[in-house]
């Protein structure tokens, strides 16, 4: 199991360090680590930074072996999460796959104290709150208490008033209810003077699409998010209009999985506050013949290819962007009017070789040229199929040598869009009940479509 | 600090349990708080939680440095573990478990009972890793107190958790022990199952992983087992999805065939999860794609229709990327061929350059693989060799050479466009392979003669592996066209056999002429023979070593594609010289023990030596130090490991093979061994080992070495002796040959007659010149290296003999110690050690007249001092 974690800065210095089991882990691991770490950030030349998170380094497996210590060799397992490194050493066979959830829930965990990001100044900030959590979370390098619910019952969670009284956490006397009961996610006393539960039925699609617009792959993934603010100990019941169109859920704890076998119900007692219910795929069918909403044609163009190598050359690039009518997403009864696609946003990384960029003109929206990271960001906004927008940026750069043309063939454009009240599966849900409790509660119920990774080849 | 005290002993809780936080803060960025020890251990007797918290954390810190004031406490851990409260009884079994001072551990002994049959679970839960620490710390005490069957006890309780926890600690103690202690009998599977619904996500994987050791009965309760735990499949949590996988996979081999129907539900339920799986966080993704990678080989018909998932996305981390390529290229078939190679060229243009090598080498394996195909994947190769991109070109011709041998005779067509790139071409690899494909169809290409000419202007300056490949085929083009290439085969023999220094490069070189000139058809049968049809097996698994490997899915075995003994519980042995499995079982503290009884009977006579008393506990045998010099894939499925030792005046090389996938049992083998630095050679050229190893076994046997200056390669002045070995072993099985290099670990070379009198010493220690010295310092010590005493007997052990030694005036605690050596060539060493009491490193000086061993004889000393 777990001999030691460490919490590493987005510049490798160790900011939290604790070691489970009496072994003093060495931190020239830390370091073997970083060595690797550090030779591949900005291994991309800076494209890695199109994602949403911008990720340090992106070519250090996960599983690490690191030999030559004193104490044989060690197996570091690690993840990034807000620029922080979490690594987990471990000293002999584990599950890997246990050891990275666990990473994750820390991470989640911190979050859920320090709020969005929990970075380096998060963790700076809360020292003594983060290694009390940790010691409520392993013990002896085992997972112990991870349920939000059951860790804020021991330790309160720092609020802007115990930050201003400078007593920054408070441990319960109690021991939780939730630590061993049958319901570790649920704690007994909770009390809300309005009850209210909103689901949000959100479902994910990752496509690779060519440059004429033709889908190469896709997936669709799904989930149900919950904010949940009831009262006692309610039992709830979610039903579904067509259960069959969905595929490969997997489940909160909470849910009764049995009842979903016979009856696809979706049968628990729901923690408090937000969670994720369920995730699920959808049938194979409904995603192949999956129509995007959005589109986006690019067209690049290099100049004259016959400068010689090491001179400057202008080229430039011309995008098509827009709704499309023919998607086949699946409507809400309640969406009206025609199709309005939000936050919708293209992000074109450029060559390596770019050295500057002019001319950026577009004719909706807002584009802005990241000029470190050579990706140009195209803010479309809200949008519906009256409208088509165009783009056309020049930008010059330095000519490669001959036979290496191809290098400058440009990364994939990254497309990101929400569409509210719809969805690609069409699941509704047809009844949500609440029993063993007397109130009658506020219940929302949406549906949301919107870009998981969304790539468009220049190819 | 004064202020702190006071705090400490304030009536009022908030300022304690302020002044515990401050100690604390201090505590935890480095500064010495040890001496408010009472003082904070003080604040303890309160009801408060929170302080008895914090004051535990403070005993944590300073039990490893102050033992003694540890045992203060005692009594209030043992109060604690009777509180009414259960949360202070389990805080005070949890943190006695974690303070590893031996006499705590007596006293933790009898509330650890109590505690594993408290009423309240949350406490029991705890006491059962605590049972687990205990073992860690004192496995005899665990043992005698009874500790393991309460546990077993404990797999039968109402509460999940418990179970979990209890199921946690025992698979554990059976892995650091090796001994079964988790045995899984009717009744207790069914508790696990029964707890498998209902326990946490965690318990849920231990459990799940203790039932994947369990071998069931017959196929029927195979597959009632199967049915309870595929609900575990839709998890949210993929450890848990992982290890229901495993259990499911390693079970279905026990269904047997005339369950055809029940294997084919289960193969369709087994997809989905693993697919969603994909759409976790990239070190998510990657750990389940070396399973994927796995269960691929094992059942290809789980995600044959799946292929598009693995596809790339352009952001994804390039060791994601890397692992789905590996997929793709297993799940390729003729149904989705062209859709494969779109995307194979597509990540063909992309930007990182091994990401790139190895989509181009991976169209030619689709070629290997897919025979109706080879065709596309040749076309798709020729356009990216247009592309003219350097490193593209390069792996297409390496890879194309792969297509050529598989299918002889078929594509020479595209001869032509490889020759247009001769110049693009820099790595040794890419050129071998050009130059390979160019003797080979010698006859078809007009200006064979030339291209080759071109080659040969810079014979000397290529890589070995070139110079060899272009040996061979000069001569294959002069067998096929001997008229216009005679000069050329004289030439480059000349330069083969006088001009290289390289030992194969001559050794070949003197064959082809040997050939050429006694019986010229003779060599076109062996330089022209058909040669062997390559499949498309290089980058699969054996088939035993992947079922060992199924059942250990979603285990770090599984990443690596080993098999689970051969790096993990290898080390848990704590022995750094990789001996025998039987090992395993040992606990880390016994390793002297180990050491004497592995070494066998006989050997050297150890009480003549040093001069000293043998009679106490410890007592020394060179060992070898044993080191992974080949892996399976390179020594025909055998894993090779090897290191030197002197026993009775003669030295031996050592060897452990371990028959990973060599498909039979093997015992017979030839070993050969370069010339070296030390006139090393084996004194009989036959290796046996008795008993054959089997499949999935490994053996030891020990090669007697003689020295023999015609084998010595000298070493120039003033360089450093290389202590390399290269060895070649032929398998007398099946002929095949492998090749290692070792490195010698010198004190296996000290003559048993290396011993001086105190004066002489003194004199050669002066005649040399202090410029030769050479230092250096070991640090961290093991606690066998700190005392002199047992440095010298060490020492005496490998032929290294004690002079003297005396304390450094001035320089309280500070001693030094002189040693000399000789190596069974006749070189001698002097060294001087220096030891300060209670520091556990020492500096080591040593000075010789043979200055390019010295270095070599210095990490000698530094290694055997170090234990390693």
């Amino acid at each position: 199991m777990i001999q030691s974690l460490f919490i590493l800065s987005p510049t490798g210095e160790v900011l939290i360090e604790r070691h489970f089991r009496g072994v003093v882990t060495s931190r020239s691991v830390c370091d073997t680590f970083w060595d690797r770490a550090s030779e591949s950030i900005n291994h991309h030349g800076g494209v890695s930074a199109i994602s949403d998170h911008e990720e340090l380094y992106d070519s250090v497996p996960p599983v690490m072996e690191v030999p030559g210590s004193d104490q044989g060799t060690l197996y570091v397992i690690s993840c990034l999460r807000d620029g922080l490194s979490y690594l987990a050493v471990c000293p002999a066979e584990v599950s890997p796959l246990l050891i990275l959830e666990f990473l994750h829930r820390v991470a989640d965990i911190f979050v859920d104290y320090f709020g969005f990001p929990a970075d380096e100044s998060a963790i700076k900030d809360n020292f003594s709150t983060v290694y009390q959590l940790l010691e409520e979370m392993v013990d002896y390098g085992w997972p112990l208490t991870t349920e939000p619910n059951a860790l804020k019952a021991m330790i309160r969670p720092p609020t802007v008033m115990s930050k201003l009284l400078q007593s920054t956490t408070v441990v319960s006397d109690e021991l939780p209810s939730g630590t061993v009961s049958n319901m570790p996610w649920r704690t007994a006393d909770v009390s809300y003077s309005q009850n209210e539960i909103y689901v949000d039925i959100v479902e994910e699609v990752d496509a690779i699409v060519d440059a004429s617009g033709a889908v190469i792959s896709s997936d669709v993934s799904g989930s149900i998010q919950c904010q949940c603010q009831l009262s006692g100990v309610p039992d709830l019941l979610l039903t579904f209009k067509d259960p069959t169109i969905i595929d490969d859920w997997s489940f909160h704890p909470c849910v009764r999985y049995s009842r979903y076998e016979e009856d696809s119900v979706v049968s628990f007692v729901p923690p408090d506050g937000n969670f994720e219910l369920m995730s699920y795929r959808i049938v194979p069918e409904k995603v192949r013949s999956l129509n995007p909403p959005v589109f986006c044609h690019p067209k690049w163009n290099y100049g004259d290819r016959s400068t010689t190598s090491g001179d400057m050359r202008t080229g430039r690039v011309t995008l098509h962007a827009g709704v499309t009518t023919l998607s086949s997403l699946v409507f809400s009864p309640s969406h009206k009017g025609p199709v309005v696609v939000e936050d919708f946003c293209v992000n074109i990384p450029f060559p390596r070789q770019t050295r500057s960029t002019s001319n950026l003109r577009v004719d909706f929206g807002t584009a802005v040229y990241n000029e470190a990271a050579k990706v140009l960001r195209w803010n479309l906004g809200k949008m519906d199929a009256s409208k088509k927008a165009s783009l056309t940026c020049s930008f010059s750069f330095v000519s490669p040598k001959v036979g290496e043309e191809e290098a400058l063939d440009p990364p994939h454009l990254s497309l990101n869009w929400k569409i509210p009240l719809a969805s690609v599966s069409g699941l509704t849900v047809s009844g949500l009940s609440v029993t063993r409790e007397s109130y009658h509660p506020y219940k929302g119920v949406r549906n949301i479509a919107k870009s998981g990774i969304f790539q468009v080849r220049c190819s | 600090m004064h202020e702190l005290r006071m705090e400490l002993h304030s009536t009022d809780r908030a300022v304690k349990v302020d002044a515990v936080k401050k100690v604390i803060a201090s505590m935890t960025v480095g500064k010495d708080v040890s001496m408010l020890f009472t003082d904070v251990l003080n604040c303890v007797q309160t009801g408060n939680i929170e302080l008895k918290k914090l004051v535990y954390l403070y005993l944590i810190n300073y039990s490893k440095t102050q033992p003694e004031l540890t045992l203060l406490a005692v009594n209030t851990f043992v109060k604690d573990a009777s509180d009414s409260n259960p949360l202070i009884r389990a805080l005070a079994v949890r943190t006695m478990g974690c303070i590893r001072v031996d006499r705590i551990t007596e006293y933790l002994c009898d509330p650890l009972s109590r505690a594993l049959r408290d009423e309240d679970p949350y406490v029991r839960k705890t006491a059962a890793v605590c049972v687990a620490k205990l073992y860690d710390i004192a496995p005899d005490l665990v043992e005698e107190r009874g500790f393991i069957e309460i546990l077993h006890d404990l797999i039968s309780d109402s509460n999940p958790s418990v179970v979990a926890n209890g199921v946690a600690a025992l698979s554990e103690i059976a892995e650091s022990s090796g001994k079964d202690v988790m045995r899984i009998t009717a009744s207790v599977l069914q508790k696990l199952l029964a707890a498998l619904n209902e326990c946490t996500e965690w318990g849920q994987v231990f459990i799940l992983d203790s039932l994947a050791k369990y071998t069931p009965a017959d196929g029927r309760e195979a597959e009632g087992i199967i049915e309870r735990v595929t609900p575990r499949l839709q998890h949210a949590n993929s450890a848990v999805v992982m290890s229901a996988v495993k259990v499911i996979l390693s079970y279905m081999e026990l269904m047997g065939s005339q369950n055809s129907d029940a294997i084919r539900a289960l193969t369709r339920k087994l997809a989905p999860p693993l697919v969603t799986l994909l759409n976790s966080e990239p070190e998510i993704q990657y750990v389940a794609l070396r399973n994927i990678n796995l269960i691929v080989q094992k059942r290809p018909n789980i995600l044959e229709n799946e292929i598009k998932v693995f596809f790339c996305k352009y952001n994804d981390p390039i060791y994601v990327k890397m692992e789905k390529l590996e997929i793709i290229i297993k799940l390729v078939s003729e149904k989705n061929i062209d859709q494969v190679l779109l995307e194979l060229k597509e990540y063909a243009t992309e930007v990182d350059v091994d990401f790139v090598r190895k989509a181009v080498s991976a169209i030619g394996r689709c070629a290997v693989k897919l025979e109706r195909a080879a065709e596309r994947c040749i076309a798709v190769l020729l356009e990216l060799i247009q592309t003219k991109v350097n490193y593209v070109v390069q792996e297409a011709v390496i890879v194309i050479k792969d297509v050529f041998r598989r299918y002889p005779n078929r594509y020479e067509s595209i001869i032509a466009t490889l020759c247009d790139n001769l110049d693009t071409l820099d790595e040794p690899l890419a050129k071998a392979s050009m130059i390979w494909i160019i003797g080979e169809y010698a006859e078809r290409i007009d200006n064979a003669d030339e291209l080759l000419e071109t080659f040969l202007e810079t014979f000397e300056e290529e890589d070995p592996a070139v110079q060899l490949q272009l040996l061979t085929a000069t001569v294959k083009c002069f067998l096929k066209n001997p008229e216009d290439t005679q000069d050329m085969v004289q030439r480059v023999l000349d330069m083969a056999t006088e001009e290289s220094d390289n030992p194969d490069l001559r050794d070949r070189g003197f064959i082809y002429w040997r050939l050429l000139s006694t019986d010229p058809d003779a060599a076109k049968i062996v330089v022209l023979g058909d040669k062997p049809v390559i499949e498309d097996d290089t980058f699969k698994l054996e088939p035993a070593l992947l079922n060992i490997l199924i059942g250990q899915i979603a285990t770090l075995s599984s990443i690596y594609h080993k098999p689970p003994d051969s790096f993990v519980v290898r080390r848990r042995a704590g022995l750094p010289t990789e001996e025998d499995d039987e090992d395993d079982e040992e606990d880390d503290d016994d390793e002297y023990d180990e050491e004497v009884r592995d070494s066998g009977a006989g050997g050297v006579d150890l009480l003549d030596m040093g001069g000293m008393s043998v009679n106490d506990h410890k007592q020394f045998t060179p060992t070898a130090p044993m080191t992974r010099v080949a892996g399976p894939e390179k020594a025909g499925g055998i894993e090779v490991f090897s290191g030197f030792v002197q026993e009775g005046g003669k030295i031996f090389m050592e060897l452990e093979f371990s028959n990973v996938s060599a498909g039979q049992d093997i015992s017979t083998f030839a070993i050969q061994l370069n010339k070296n630095a030390f006139g090393l050679s084996p004194a009989n050229q036959q290796v046996i080992f008795q008993p054959p190893i089997s499949p999935g076994s490994s053996g030891t046997t020990r090669v007697e070495m003689a020295m023999n200056p015609a084998m010595q390669v000298p070493t120039p002045n003033g360089q450093n002796v290389n202590p390399q070995i290269q060895v070649a072993i032929k398998n007398m099985h099946n002929n095949g040959v492998f090749y290692f290099a070792v490195n010698l670990n010198f004190e296996c070379l000290f003559s048993a007659d290396g011993e001086m009198e105190k004066t002489a010493f003194i004199e050669a220690w002066k005649s040399i010149d202090d410029r030769h010295e050479l230092y250096a310092t070991v640090s961290d010590l093991p606690a066998d290296s700190t005392s002199i005493e047992d440095v010298q007997q060490k020492f005496a052990a490998y032929n290294i003999f004690f002079i003297a030694r005396r304390p450094v005036p001035n320089a309280e605690g500070q001693e030094v110690v002189y040693f000399s050596m000789k190596s069974v060539h006749g070189m001698t060493f002097f060294a001087e050690l220096t030891f300060k009491r209670g520091v556990n490193a020492a500096k080591v000086c040593l000075k010789t007249e043979a200055t390019s061993y010295g270095g070599l004889a210095k990490s000698a000393l530094e290694s055997l001092l170090r234990g390693d």
